[in-house]
């Protein structure tokens, strides 16, 4: 009787498993916490995704282009392909998405384009053609050090893009977004014996379709500029030669992928 | 918010106006019916060059007169033959009696043309906007037109001591022997 009450009042007293009881009621604190935190986690998780898609304000953008363009005259170029590539950041003008998926930007990023040109085209004529002359070609027959005939016919554009933007997050990660850009360029059309310079001010629409990092869209570009024959001028014997300046009109259709990043 | 809202709406109408300030015409029309497209062989040209010094007083010294007018053929020791092709949009040499205008055979150079002035790196002056004024005299012959006119200045004294007035017409015949 009194061993089994000598036990009894040393397990009532025993330090470690009076330790052992609060180890007890602190797991039990934590785990009904980490639960609580989890049930807030699920609540809250909608508001994070939200919040992600709307951090990704950067996007890349690298297309295939046709582009026509066009002389004073009318005339086209023909085109072989053209490219297209555009870093453009969205610049968001208000914290709060409107209905809790859409958003006004304001755009700005670096745009560029390249175009390769066919101007060779064969018909049938059957005249004389090349050197007909009886005295004999200059040493190396002739040949130039650089073919220019191979160089072909090149359009390149550089420019910064300016604009605003909408865009809808229906649902989960998907973003459709809609554009105008204002791009003040300078374009240069070259080919083998001339390299017209100017400036090609694009007014540039486009949308896209994108889920997540990667989507697709579609672009539209229209411009017209004067550009000057730089190589004319540099030619010329005289400094007060004026080089001869050319209305060129530039239209085109871009397909893209884009990539969007963020923090 | 409601500045946000107004720096919005501000800024929208800003880049609206912008855009449509700037907006380009889309595309060029071609209402000139461009005669050029074809094969041209060079067969005359006409020439005329005034030139008169400027002496240290302002004063302008004796005029000089140069006029030559010839026609032209294939290796006729002049080396100024040529046939040139006109495509839509660029014009090229096709054939030539002259050796050092082999590196440019058949190389295609773009050119405007308005149913006047008549564009292209081929066309280089010394002092006056670099074109050539075309008048077709029927469908199958047409001339060139080319003033150059300005004044030669010294190289020490920057000053100017003579002027130069150069103009030329010259004739092309269109080529039909093609399939």
């Amino acid at each position: 009787m009194f061993s089994i009450l000598f036990i009894c009042a040393m397990s009532l007293f025993n330090p470690i498993v009076a330790h052992e009881n609060d180890d007890v009621a602190v797991a039990t604190v934590v785990e009904s916490t980490i639960s609580a935190n989890n049930e807030s986690n699920q609540v809250n998780e909608a508001p994070v995704l939200n919040e992600r898609f709307w951090r990704k304000r950067k996007s890349l953008r690298f297309g295939y282009e046709m582009n026509v363009l066009q002389n004073a005259n009318g005339s086209v170029y023909p085109e072989v392909f053209g490219v297209g590539f555009s870093n453009v950041r969205n610049f968001w003008l208000h914290k709060k998405p409107i209905a809790n998926c859409l958003k006004f930007a304001f755009d700005m990023g670096f745009d560029i384009n390249y175009t390769l040109l066919d101007l060779a085209d064969d018909d049938s004529y059957t005249g004389p053609s090349g050197y007909v002359g009886t005295e004999p070609l200059p040493d190396g027959d002739g040949e130039a050090l650089v073919d220019l005939t191979s160089i072909g016919s090149h359009y390149f554009s550089v420019g910064w893009a300016l604009g605003v933007s909408v865009t809808v997050n229906p649902v989960a990660k998907l973003r459709v977004a809609g554009y105008a850009h204002f791009v003040p360029s300078a374009a240069m059309h070259f080919s083998g014996l001339s390299a017209n310079i100017g400036f090609m001010p694009y007014l540039k629409y486009g949308c896209e379709l994108s889920y997540g990092a990667v989507g697709l869209g579609a672009e539209w570009g229209t411009a017209k500029g004067k550009c000057t024959d730089l190589i004319s001028s540099f030619m010329s014997e005289s400094e007060n030669s004026v080089a001869p300046k050319s209305l060129l009109y530039s239209n085109y259709t871009k397909l893209y992928i884009v990539f969007r990043f963020g923090r | 918010m409601k500045t946000c809202k107004i720096f919005t709406l501000v800024f929208a109408v800003v880049i609206c106006t912008m855009t449509s300030c700037f907006r380009p015409d889309g595309t060029a029309t071609d209402d000139t019916g461009n005669k050029l497209i074809g094969y041209w062989e060079l067969v005359h040209i006409l020439e005329e060059t005034q030139r008169y010094d400027i002496y240290e007083n302002g004063e302008a010294g004796t005029p000089y007169f140069n006029t030559n007018s010839y026609d032209i053929a294939c290796n006729d020791g002049r080396k100024e033959w040529c046939i040139v092709r006109f495509t839509e949009s660029t014009m090229s040499i096709v054939a030539t009696d002259d050796p050092e205008l082999v590196a440019i055979i058949d190389l295609p150079v773009p050119y405007t043309f308005d149913g006047k002035k008549l564009v292209s790196a081929f066309i280089n002056l010394d002092f006056s906007e670099s074109f050539a004024e075309v008048k077709f005299r029927n469908e199958n012959s047409m001339e060139f037109y080319i003033l150059d006119e300005g004044d030669i200045y010294n190289e020490e004294s920057g000053k100017p001591e003579a002027h130069e007035k150069y103009q030329s017409w010259t004739t092309y015949r269109r080529v039909t022997n093609k399939n």
